[in-house]
């Protein structure tokens, strides 16, 4: 582990570690950890996503989005 | 031929027939205009994210097929016709076939509500790369006898460094001028 200033820690990309490839807009068990709870995306720089598969991902949200499998705006805040 | 995938939501008000119709109607229409459907996943009735048109659950269908392009203004107009199309979505399918495996994951996670936690799926395999470090063969020429390598343990010296000694805080004297002071005793 590389330590910036002795804080930060480097963050691996999960999709790389795991060797996944396509992420899938119908999995929302996958896409959940990837958004805030308000239902935002969350940042590569907070999820340590690389930038390929920070990509694919808001792809594959913003497509399960239109489908209902996940909401644009979280429930609590409607 | 390119490979897509449609994703259909059908109103789940009306009864299993029709509903069932409504699916193979088109995996018919991909058929009749040559496509080939390599995949064919019936995810059932699940909650919708936010309401369309005053549903709270919708019947998932999705459909993995290799066809002409030709075949996607008929698919949309099928679905913007008929009135149990509650939502659709057809994509450039990129992705790898789904194995049956994971198609019965996603029915299993979908029919109930959140099941027994699963595995994650993205816990990580732990693919210890050993760098196994086997010296090479021991160099017999050199007569010097070599010290054995103290290497030092590569464990995070995560000690924290003795802080200077801070400055002693002046103990903020609780006065709160904006308050009416009831405990006016020390302004005697």
């Amino acid at each position: 582990m590389r330590e910036y200033g002795g804080r930060k820690r480097k963050k691996v990309c999960r999709f790389c570690e795991n060797k996944i490839n396509y992420i899938d807009f119908k999995d929302d068990r996958i896409l959940r950890r990837f958004v805030t709870d308000r239902g935002k995306i969350v940042p590569r720089r907070i999820s340590g996503n690389c930038a390929k598969h920070q990509r694919k991902l808001t792809t594959a949200i913003k497509r399960a989005r239109h489908i209902a499998i996940m909401a644009f705006e979280s429930e609590s805040f409607r | 031929m390119r490979r897509y995938e449609t994703t259909f939501i059908v109103n789940p008000q009306a009864d299993d027939a029709a509903i069932d119709q409504q699916v193979t109607a088109v995996a018919d229409l991909i058929k009749n205009d040559g496509g080939q459907i390599l995949n064919e996943r019936r995810i059932g009735t699940r909650r919708l994210a936010y309401q369309i048109a005053g549903l709270v659950q919708g019947f998932y269908a999705s459909f993995i097929f290799d066809a002409e392009s030709t075949v996607l203004p008929k698919l949309e107009r099928h679905y913007k016709l008929e009135e149990p199309y509650v939502r659709y979505l057809t994509i450039r399918f990129d992705g790898p076939l789904p194995s049956t495996e994971e198609e019965t994951n996603l029915i299993a996670t979908d029919e109930k509500t959140k099941p027994v936690e699963k595995p994650d799926t993205d816990a990580p395999a732990e693919t210890a790369k050993t760098e196994a470090k086997s010296d090479p063969e021991p160099v017999a020429d050199k007569p010097v006898t070599e010290e054995p390598v103290t290497e030092a343990p590569a464990t995070e010296k995560l000690t924290p460094e003795p802080e200077a000694p801070k400055a002693p805080e002046p103990q903020a004297e609780p006065v709160k001028p904006s308050e009416p002071s009831d405990s006016a005793d020390e302004e005697l």
